[in-house]
């Protein structure tokens, strides 16, 4: 456990590498809160806005303030040469000073993916992250992302609902939940899985401190899952760190001509594993680790089963109930995991608007098809 | 000498009779104005002298003393001008006084001693009539306008001349001959042209029947504006009282040209996004201009770009849409204007206007709430549809499948508005968009099966009260266009998917998905 003085030095800076410079010169984060103001101010690697933290006259009173916070919000800190250290962070050239958890940290013996993609996900990407990772949840792999708004937010969600085990990497201090939207998901990840920040509280969610963060997602991962990405895009600082870590990395592939494909084919045609359903990332960790649930019977189908007798199916017959039934299957047939404008289905099943918003209505009951957007609808992943 | 001579001041879109009181004695020469008057009205002191001069009739070395009364209402425009005109010329004995009673004055005067139009000769006429006028005088300009009004007799006269001759020569006017223009202009924007957009189309007949206000979400260039264009023409054709009272409205407003006649078409205003707080509500220093939401009366008020509209000029839609008129405070009191319209606003469903493409859309999930989230509440709940338009493809507009025509459709809608007015005919309102909450379990009778599937809509959507409410007045009218007494299963469902953009909805949906 982490005393006062590092808690104070993890919010003050952000960066290992100066933590691990101050470290040098001071001995230990007492020493550096000691330290004089003329060692500080004349350093030549510090920040300006680090100098100014780390020499504040206030700096009693910020270093009580966050030890109070800390110790009022459940929060660990735990410090590289404590046993309860992850061991995954070993791998990494720059490993946190120290780590503020909430929740309870993952077992070291479970399997775990990194689900990663872009924050401005479309329907089929937001369908396909939370095929994925409810599946790998229900299967008793951690989902570890980084809690930002789209594909992230949906597979932390994905994972809980499958109560499954979850881990939330912030780029943000520790309580600083980011982006807010995401607030009552942090609230639960705490309650029901894992949050893990190695910066202290009250910092706020700078720009710089986000690539950093990849590297402590893909690090507790086993492998990285990427579900849709742009040509450049965030997910992929994330793939890189895995790479040089030696993670596995898998990919869904997208339609071509997506912006949000182009990411996730380059990386399939350099050599990422294409996966198209979520059995085949089982099956690769199943080899390693033997607690992976094989076949936990809740695999989610990407179609569903509908009774094949509809051929039978007389069209003067005056069973309603069947003939709502084929038209179920009509509709269901061409819905996809990517939203359709209910115009276009209107117009390809050649139904009455009427009866369309009944038997979408009545799939979405069923949990098969959802509407993704207002008057969009896909088929639930 | 003493008389009186009759004209009207405007207030709001109705006329108010004023009496024009000269007095001629002897005293210091002059001609004075009193009455509570603007600068306009006092002004007509130095056009009446001089155009009487120019007439012919130099006013006399007199005191002559205009009163406009009643005198505590402001007067204002120049309307007045002729009535003062022929009092000062029957104070001065040139004019007998039986010959102008029972006759009013109305129009302003210029130097040359034309006459110049004025705004609100039909109210003014319709006034009259109502006071039991014989006759009124107009400008040449105003008289179609005026003589829209039966049983009184319009002289729409050229200059002031005019009107004296026929009262001193031998030139006798004759009352305008009426010409009416009655058979309604079909618009030629047809619903046909519209290709696909099915949904939106069919929540357009939904509107149009129940008097629903709609919203429209989706991508530039998908036919928002289009569409909204068109439903003014699927409105029941207007009735003659909705026909003299919007004429009423266009012409205190100064709105109708003199060739044009009654207004025999549905409005539909569409003002820029820029409008003003008077602009849409309507105000003005003096004389209350109506503004876009009375103008609308009648007609479709169109809001494109709702987010984009200043936000007190969308708080100010509050009264309109429950009430169906509005209260303009002014300096000299408060005027009610009738305000009853048919809202269809559109709006694109982010920023860029592009989403759900993501392909062209490039705006965060918080961008795209914070856009939904300039939309008042409060206007929210006051409108029952909500559809979102997809982009149309290429095959669609190729293919151009005609839907039914304008006036098929209108057909359907007068059916259900006729369905409507028959069950409503002991009520205060007409139309299922006006069936207060109070009265919704009386006449929204659901079948068993759609009560509970609407109860489990409710469960899984999460919907609020509010929202059950007005699920249910949307069903009512998808029941009554399918001629159904009871509100069945197909058309619950086929209301809720109106509600799902919803836009206090959508923020939950962003939240839960992104």
């Amino acid at each position: 456990m982490g005393n006062s003085y590092d808690i104070w030095l993890s919010a003050a800076v952000s960066t290992v590498s100066h933590i691990n410079h101050l470290l040098e010169w001071f001995g230990d984060a007492e020493g550096v809160f000691r330290a004089k103001e003329k060692e500080i101010t004349e350093d030549s690697i510090l920040t300006p806005s680090e100098k100014a933290f780390l020499t504040s006259p206030v700096k009693e009173e910020n270093r009580n303030s966050r030890y109070e916070y800390v110790c009022r919000n459940d929060i660990r800190m735990i410090c590289r040469h404590e046993k309860d250290y992850p061991k995954r962070f070993d791998c990494l050239d720059d490993p946190p000073y120290g780590i503020f958890v909430q929740g309870k940290l993952p077992p070291p013996d479970i399997p775990s993916i990194a689900v990663v993609g872009s924050r401005r996900a479309s329907p089929y990407g937001e369908n396909v992250a939370e095929l994925f990772a409810g599946e790998l949840a229900a299967a008793g792999i951690i989902i570890v992302s980084g809690l930002a708004m789209g594909i992230d937010g949906i597979s932390h969600r994905a994972a809980l609902e499958n109560k499954g085990f979850t881990v939330g990497v912030l780029g943000s201090g520790i309580g600083v939940p980011y982006p807010k939207e995401n607030w009552k998901l942090y609230q639960q990840m705490r309650e029901k899985g894992c949050i893990i920040s190695e910066h202290g509280p009250g910092v706020p969610p700078l720009k710089q401190n986000f690539p950093h963060r990849n590297r402590l997602i893909s690090a507790l991962s086993d492998g990285i899952l990427v579900v849709e990405a742009a040509e450049r895009s965030g997910t992929l600082i994330t793939v890189d760190r895995g790479l040089e870590q030696g993670k596995d990395i898998f990919a869904v592939p997208g339609r071509i001509g997506d912006r949000n494909s182009e990411g996730c084919l380059n990386l399939i045609r350099q050599g990422a594993f294409l996966v198209t359903k979520p059995e085949q990332i089982i099956a690769e960790l199943a080899s390693n680790y033997p607690s992976v649930r094989k076949n936990c019977g809740t695999y989610r189908q990407l179609s569903f089963n509908f009774p094949n007798d509809f051929e039978e199916f007389n069209e003067n017959s005056e069973n309603l109930i069947l003939g709502i039934a084929r038209d179920e299957k009509v509709v269901y047939d061409l819905c996809r995991l990517d939203a359709r404008h209910f115009d276009e289905l209107l117009s390809q099943s050649g139904l009455t608007v009427a009866r369309l918003s009944e038997v979408l209505y009545s799939l979405q009951q069923k949990g098969i098809v959802r509407q993704a957007i207002p008057n969009y609808y896909s088929r639930k992943g | 000498m003493f008389c009186v001579i009759n004209s009207f001041a405007l207030v709001g879109i109705d006329a108010q009779p004023v009496r024009v009181e000269v007095d001629v004695g002897n005293g210091l020469p002059g001609i004075n104005l009193v009455g509570s008057l603007s600068a306009e009205v006092r002004e007509a002191r130095e056009r009446v002298r001089v155009a009487l001069r120019n007439a012919g009739y130099p006013v006399p070395a007199k005191k002559i003393t205009v009163n406009l009364s009643p005198a505590d209402i402001r007067k204002e425009g120049t309307g007045f001008d002729l009535a003062i005109a022929i009092g000062i010329l029957t104070g001065l004995e040139l004019i007998p006084q039986e010959l102008v009673k029972g006759t009013c004055f109305l129009g302003e005067i210029g130097l040359d001693g034309v006459l110049r139009p004025v705004p609100g000769a039909l109210s003014c006429a319709y006034a009259a009539k109502e006071e039991g006028y014989r006759s009124i005088y107009v400008p040449t300009e105003n008289g179609q306008e005026a003589g829209m009004v039966e049983g009184i007799d319009v002289y729409a006269v050229r200059t002031l001349s005019d009107v004296i001759e026929s009262f001193l020569g031998d030139q006798l006017l004759e009352p305008l001959v009426r010409e009416f223009h009655a058979d309604p202009t079909e618009t030629e924007e047809d619903f046909a042209d519209i290709s696909g957009q099915f949904l939106a189309k069919r929540g357009a007949v939904i509107a149009a029947a129940g008097g629903h206000n709609l919203l429209l979400l989706g991508p530039p260039g998908s036919g928002k504006t289009m569409l909204a264009k068109r439903i003014p023409g699927i409105l029941p054709a207007i009735t003659p009282e909705e026909s003299i009272e919007l004429t009423k409205i266009y012409s205190v407003a100064g709105l109708i040209r003199p060739e044009a006649g009654r207004i025999m078409t549905r409005p539909f205003r569409n003002p820029h996004h820029t409008c003003t707080l008077a602009g849409m509500a309507g105000g003005g220093a003096r004389l209350p201009v109506p503004g876009e939401i009375t103008l609308a009366t009648g007609g479709v008020l169109f809001l494109d770009e709702l987010p984009e509209f200043r936000r007190e000029c969308i708080e100010v839609l509050r009264q309109p849409l429950e009430e169906h008129r509005v209260v303009i405070s002014r300096l000299y009191g408060n005027y009610t204007l009738p305000a009853s319209f048919l809202l269809v606003a559109a709006m694109n469903p982010c920023p860029c206007g592009y989403f759900p493409d993501r392909n062209r859309c490039n705006c965060s999930p918080d961008r795209i709430r914070r856009y939904m989230g300039k939309i008042s509440q409060a206007v929210i709940d006051r409108i029952d549809l909500c559809v979102e338009m997809s982009a149309v493809p290429f095959q669609d507009l190729s293919e151009r499948t005609r839907g039914p025509s304008s006036k098929e459709i209108r057909a359907e809608v007068e059916r259900c508005r006729m369905i409507q007015a028959e069950r409503y005919r002991d009520e205060s309102f007409r139309l299922n968009a006006r069936l207060p909450s109070s009265a919704l379990d009386k006449y929204c009778v659901m079948t068993p099966e759609a009560e509970r599937k609407l109860a489990s809509a409710f469960r899984s959507k999460g919907f609020s009260a509010r929202l059950y409410d007005r699920i249910r007045r949307v069903g009512r009218t998808i029941a009554d266009l399918a001629g159904s007494e009871k509100i069945g299963e197909e058309h619950i469902t086929e209301a809720v998917m109106y509600h799902a953009t919803d836009i206090g909805r959508r923020h939950e949906q962003y939240g839960k998905f992104v």
